[in-house]
């Protein structure tokens, strides 16, 4: 069935962008439903977006944004290798490469050209974590890896399916650097069979269309994209905007912390994002690829512009982007990069604090970041190795007008959500004893950061651990605009027993005992405004719900909570008056 | 008909937020009369009862010649929707008693930027969460036992806050329930008249947060519904209505009031769920297995897949979510079986506007019924779908609703200039056909959502129109997908409430019952299956039910699950390996993937069903062929086939007769609904009054 062309004028464009994108969630939904890391069969981290012949993006999944822009940056490194002159139709290429687009070797890439009479007219390209790709520890994020060898297998652009025959070798390559190669293959399928369905679709939209006429609309969906984007920038008032935060230590290196710095220049409703004066990269695993780096500042900046934005090309017309090569945001070959969102969370809330001012309503306070738990041993009679990847997310800072909200993951990876304990210990051996927020982590201020949240697990075997807290255990999340840190956060070994230990925050391949017991926490965000304005009925109402202790309501908000939960209004305003005169 | 004693009347009553709908019919009859009231938002019964005295009046029956009284109620709906359920207490093991706040919700995609968001509380506030000192191990055995005195402590303590409902969840309960009945026991000799909902019972499937949520939205909902039921029995019974009451669950079946009260979460998407059945069951009777049930009322569409005669069940739906129906993903998971649903917020009266970036949008802001579209003068200045409609001549001004409500062309023209037609440099018809369109792609988003999303080719699907503005915009959301045939059934508007005479007896139990396929745990399925079938003879109270097997399988090392039916009787290693061959069937159906791996059992079901009479679907004899006899004049309507407006038939759907063939142009009116007919459609009016609709 082919429309008659004006209905194109008319509305197809609205029309097109929603089967667009729909084409590239429903890419994402398969290869989640049909992962065979269970990690991501219950999240919804998977990327998945559409190419043009070009290699320019057209649409993209609404979920996965911390991962999204590495498939645009991929794209081309594809091309590069393997002309679209030279593709067959069936073919399919890998790429995890970070210093080509990629993240981290375990975040792997998939690419399918899409024929249409005989010739590319598109690409279908969809990225997720999958189960273990080898390195020095089980499933690929290695705490102190200081090159990305240690972190897997590196996989450039390669050609898996060759006009719909799979390249064994290839596969062999892969399965046999992995730990789980039965799982491995499960996440490769699916990353090739949600390709092929998203090729299906888009031939059928290309058959009602035409090429021709398709492609114009998209290049007005480019065009539409980018003067929302240009409204909402002309809408800045015109200046240089300048930010920085400060990441810990790498794990690895001496430096006590790496910084982050930004300059955000706006001149009418074009945008320069400047990293220039960030630290060198590091020599531990916290370095930030370019495509990551990218992902990061596109998340910030959206959050100042319309929510209506649709994502494609149009979006990055309207911006400059400098990640010095060989700095935190730019590392180069061969920098590990496993623990990413430390300089990438720091990019955001550089970029936050840089705009603070000029969005004085529309604000957030530094949240806290990511813990991981690589749990890998051998049990006894199996062939193969048993891996588990458990993950503390941490919450978002305190806002304007608003706490954070509890218990949600901050913002940029707001999609995540985590995995039953039932389903944990129905697979592994492995018993937790607590999963909860901690109280009295929370930032303090006038609206407090979001609680930290902890788990604590019991090993039933002898394991081999991997921990990483990724950042902001020893330099908590800042508060904003008068408001204090949040707390807490790391990792603890056996803890309340004689021989409890506290091991630094990134620690590769430490060794468990059956009956060990680990626990781990993630801070709390940081606090908005100052504290001792915040009122004290949210206080006791705190207090009630226990987020804050009474003893954390008096020495953190100055606000007198009695054992029953009401505020004790005559003891409170002494203490806040001390206070003010302290 | 006549006030015989031996009739056996059927009453089905959907109670929705603007309408109560009733309709009547009897068991092998073929007459079924319907009845639309405003719903009494204070007490619905009393909309209940004048619908019924009408509909009663009608059928010129008397109420004690009513043989079942079917029921379907947004009241859960909207108990969760409005945070208004009971106030209740939460039971977790120690540990792990931040669940909720914690939350397993995805935010709405329109929420990912907005740095102010503030996501909807947790159904259960941290202060009534109580932790319990016990803990099962996933092999079903106690790790650490719970002992008398922990739990009279707990219990105590729970009684000080005064919940008037308890959710129990502890972990691996669903290997083991012992824990949960125990401290159940105890709590009812501290608070005897509390709702308490145990997880073992409720739901005892394997994911804590799941089976929690479950059960915390049953014991939310339970005693309101209780309450509710309680009184709607009596009424009936005091207006001479002596047989039991029946309610309509989200899985399309029906069970019996009494069974209610513990199973209230089962009554979540009880309206919508009986549109789907009325569907599934005229195609069954018409001879299309496969269909979309589209219903499109004044502030949402909805679309649900009918395949071999039977609606897709899921176990992926949402409750309570922070925004509209698209982010769903916000809300807390139910795994009950649901009929799949998708729901899109584009109604009739979804508001136009244009986006910074100059491009229309077409809802989810509705205007509602109040101040409506602006057509209704009623002090909506923002243009509608249905002033859209209206403006295209699809609606007669003074038609509408029957007549009992005039439509105002002119705001309806105002309102479309000013906010769409200026800024866009277009005229107003123009505009309309666009805000139509944009409508139409939008709904297709549902119809997407439970087809292509699942796999399914829509076009070899027939599309069931109904709802108020399904007729009106079915054709061209069948033409997004080439779905070549339309069926827009008699009585589209009140269709929810004749599927509640369509529905069947059903209930559903599972458990956990993990074993791999290959060398299968004889004994753990059978064990399963035998206190399934020990619960179904005691929980479901309903008369001449029979059961039905099914095992719930994935690929090992996947979590897309399959329900399997298998055959009753001990369970062999044969039925095993059959199912997991049909397991993979489907699956390569679903997923085009060929997989290697081994293959896990993960659940055994047993659902307990009971066929009951239905009325009869009505035949008429063939007319002469003219449908002229049903013409009621001309009316200029736009399509964008002929590039205008062009003067276009307008039918009464009351006169049409079998046989009757009509092409597009045209337009068929009826009471609450207008079926628009493209020019190069043809319709086709069959014996049992359907409107048959494919290209011409």
């Amino acid at each position: 069935m082919t429309e008659g062309p004006e209905l194109f004028d008319a509305l197809s464009c609205e029309v097109a962008q929603h089967r667009l994108t729909m084409l590239a969630e429903e890419g994402g939904l398969r290869a989640a439903r049909s992962a065979g890391s269970a990690f991501v069969s219950g999240n919804s981290s998977v990327a998945s977006a559409i190419f043009n012949r070009e290699g320019l993006m057209i649409a993209q999944t609404r979920t996965g944004l911390q991962h999204v822009s590495a498939l645009r940056s991929m794209m081309p490194e594809i091309l590069r290798d393997y002309p679209v002159s030279g593709m067959r139709d069936g073919d399919v290429f890998l790429c995890n490469d970070q210093f080509r687009g990629g993240i981290h070797p375990t975040d792997l890439g998939s690419f399918r050209p899409i024929f249409w009479r005989g010739e590319v007219a598109f690409f279908s390209a969809i990225l997720m974590i999958v189960a273990d790709m080898g390195g020095i520890s089980s499933g690929g994020l290695p705490a102190t890896a200081t090159e990305v060898f240690q972190e897997g297998l590196v996989v450039p652009p390669v050609r898996l399916y060759d006009a719909g025959v799979l390249n064994p070798s290839v596969m062999a390559l892969l399965l046999g650097n992995s730990r789980v190669p039965d799982k491995l293959r499960t996440d490769v399928d699916a990353l090739v069979g949600a390709g092929a369905i998203v090729g299906q679709r888009l031939i059928e939209m290309v058959d009602r269309y035409g090429l021709g006429e398709l492609s114009a609309i998209i290049a007005r969906l480019f065009d539409h994209t980018e003067a929302i984007v240009r409204s909402g920038l002309a809408a800045i008032p015109d200046g240089e905007y300048v930010g920085s935060y400060l990441a810990e230590d790498d794990g690895v290196g001496p430096a006590p912390s790496y910084e982050v710095r930004v300059r955000i220049a706006i001149q009418g409703s074009d945008c320069t994002v400047d990293f220039t004066g960030s630290s060198v990269q590091a020599p531990g695993a916290i370095n930030s690829s370019i495509s990551q780096s990218l992902s990061c500042v596109t998340f910030a900046l959206r959050c100042y512009l319309s929510a209506e934005i649709e994502m494609n090309e149009g979006f990055y017309r309207a911006f400059t982007t400098v990640f010095p090569l060989g700095s935190v945001v730019n590392p180069v070959f061969p920098a590990a990069c496993n623990l990413r969102f430390s300089i990438g969370q720091a990019m955001v809330d550089a970029i936050h604090g840089a705009l603070r001012p000029i969005f004085p309503n529309r604000s957030v306070a530094p949240s806290s970041s990511i813990g991981s738990i690589n749990v890998n041993g051998a049990t006894p009679g199996l062939e193969t190795q048993w891996a588990m990847l458990d993950v503390l997310f941490g919450p978002s800072g305190g806002r304007p007008g608003a706490d954070a909200n509890d218990g949600l993951p901050f913002q940029m990876i707001g999609g995540s959500s985590y995995m039953t304990i039932e389903a944990y210990e129905s697979l592994f051996p492995i018993i937790y004893e607590k999963f909860g927020l901690l109280p009295d982590s929370s930032g303090p201020g006038e609206w407090r950061g979001g609680a930290g949240v902890q788990k604590q697990m019991r090993f039933l075997e002898d394991a081999v651990v991997t921990l990483r807290a990724v950042d902001r255990t020893k330099l908590h999340p800042l508060g904003a605009e008068g408001g204090d840190p949040g707390r807490g956060g790391g990792w603890v070994h056996n803890p309340g027993q004689p021989d409890e230990k506290r091991l630094p925050p990134k620690l590769t391949n430490y060794s468990v005992k059956a009956g060990d017991v680990m626990n781990g926490s993630m801070s709390g965000g940081g606090g908005y405004g100052p504290p001792l304005r915040r009122d004290p009925e949210r206080v006791a109402s705190d207090v009630r719900a226990g987020f804050v202790t009474p003893a954390g309501a008096a020495a953190d908000y100055g606000v007198v909570v009695s054992p029953a939960g009401a505020v004790d209004l005559a003891a409170t305003q002494e203490l806040r008056s001390k206070r003010h005169d302290a | 008909m006549t006030l015989e004693d031996n009739r056996n009347i059927i009453v089905g009553v959907d109670i929705g937020g603007t309408f109560t709908d009733l309709v009547i019919g009897e068991e092998n009859g073929e007459t079924v009369h319907r009845v639309k009231t405003l719903t009494t938002q204070d007490d619905p019964v009393v909309g209940v009862m004048t619908a019924l005295d009408e509909g009663l009046a009608l059928a010129r029956a008397g109420a004690a010649q009513v043989k079942r009284f079917v029921h379907a109620t947004t009241l859960t709906t909207n108990l969760v929707l409005e945070r208004k359920g009971s106030r209740t207490a939460y039971v977790a093991t120690a540990g792990f008693g931040d669940l909720f706040t914690i939350g397993k919700r995805i935010p709405p995609a329109d929420s990912a930027f907005d740095l102010l968001h503030v996501r909807n509380p947790p159904f259960v506030t941290r202060d009534m969460v109580f932790e319990l000192p016990e803990r099962m191990m996933a092999n079903g055995k106690a790790l650490k036992p719970l002992t008398p005195e922990a739990a009279h402590a707990v219990a105590a303590r729970i009684a000080e806050h005064r919940p008037e409902a308890i959710a129990v969840c502890l972990l691996h309960s669903y290997a083991n329930g012992e824990h949960e009945q125990a401290f159940g026991e105890v709590l009812r000799q501290y608070l005897p008249d509390v709702y308490i909902a145990l997880s073992s019972k409720v739901w005892p499937e394997m994911q804590e947060y799941e089976r929690g949520a479950t059960t915390l939205i049953s014991a939310y909902i339970g005693p309101t519904l209780a309450g509710y039921v309680r009184k709607l029995e009596a009424r009936l019974s005091s207006a001479g209505i002596g047989c039991p009451l029946q309610i309509m669950q989200s899985s399309g079946g029906i069970m019996a009031a009494s069974d209610a009260a513990a199973r209230a979460a089962y009554t979540l998407e009880s309206g919508p769920a009986a549109g789907v059945i009325a569907s599934a069951r005229l195609g069954e009777q018409c001879g299309y297995p496969n269909l979309i049930s589209f219903d499109m009322g004044g502030t949402t569409a909805k679309a649900g897949l009918v395949e071999g005669g039977q609606p897709r069940i899921t176990h992926d739906f949402r409750v309570g979510s922070d925004a509209s129906a698209q982010g769903r993903g916000s809300g807390e998971p139910i795994r009950l079986p649901i009929i799949d649903l998708a729901e899109v917020g584009a109604g009739g009266g979804s508001i136009a506007s244009l986006d910074v970036g100059g491009f229309l949008r077409v809802g989810p802001e509705s205007a509602g019924a109040s101040p409506g579209p602006a057509c209704y003068g009623l002090g909506g200045d923002h243009p509608t779908v249905t002033d859209a409609n209206l403006v295209l001549g699809y609606l007669d001004p003074t038609f509408f609703l029957g007549g009992r409500m005039k439509l105002d062309m002119d705001r309806a023209r105002a309102a479309i200039y000013a906010h769409v037609a200026q800024p866009l440099s277009v005229d107003d018809v123009e505009a309309a056909w666009r805000i139509h369109a944009l409508a139409n792609a939008s709904m297709g988003a549902a119809v997407r959502m439970v087809t292509v999303h699942r796999g399914v080719d829509p076009r070899n699907a027939v599309l069931v129109a109904f709802g108020g503005a399904g007729p009106l915009h079915a054709i061209r959301v069948a033409e997004e997908f080439g779905i070549p045939t339309i069926l827009v059934p008699p009585l589209p508007g009140v269709r929810s409430a004749f599927g509640l005479l369509q529905s069947d007896v059903s209930y559903d139990f599972i458990k956990t019952a993990r074993t791999p396929t290959e060398n299968p745990d004889l004994d753990v399925l059978n064990d399963a299956f035998a206190s399934l079938e020990q619960r179904a003879a005691t929980e479901a109270t309903s008369e001449k039910l029979q059961l039905q097997r099914s095992l719930e399988i994935r690929f090992t090392h996947q979590s897309l699950r399959l329900r399997i039916k298998v055959p009753s009787g001990t369970i062999t290693a044969q039925m095993v390996n059959d199912a997991e061959a049909q397991f993979r069937l489907e699956y390569f159906r679903m997923c085009a993937i060929n997989s290697s791996d081994s293959c896990q059992i993960m659940n055994c079901w047993v659902e307990a069903v009971a066929v009951v009479a239905k009325p009869s679907l009505s035949q008429t004899d063939a007319g002469d062929c003219k449908p002229a006899r049903a013409l009621k004049g001309t009316r200029r309507a736009y399509f964008r086939e002929t590039r205008g407006y062009t003067a276009t038939d307008v039918y009464d759907r009351a006169g049409l007769l079998p046989g009757d063939e009509l092409s597009g142009p045209a337009l068929i009116e009826e009471l609450e609904s207008t079926t628009v007919l493209p020019p190069g459609y043809a319709l086709r009016v069959d014996e049992h009054l359907n409107l048959l609709i494919t290209q011409a």
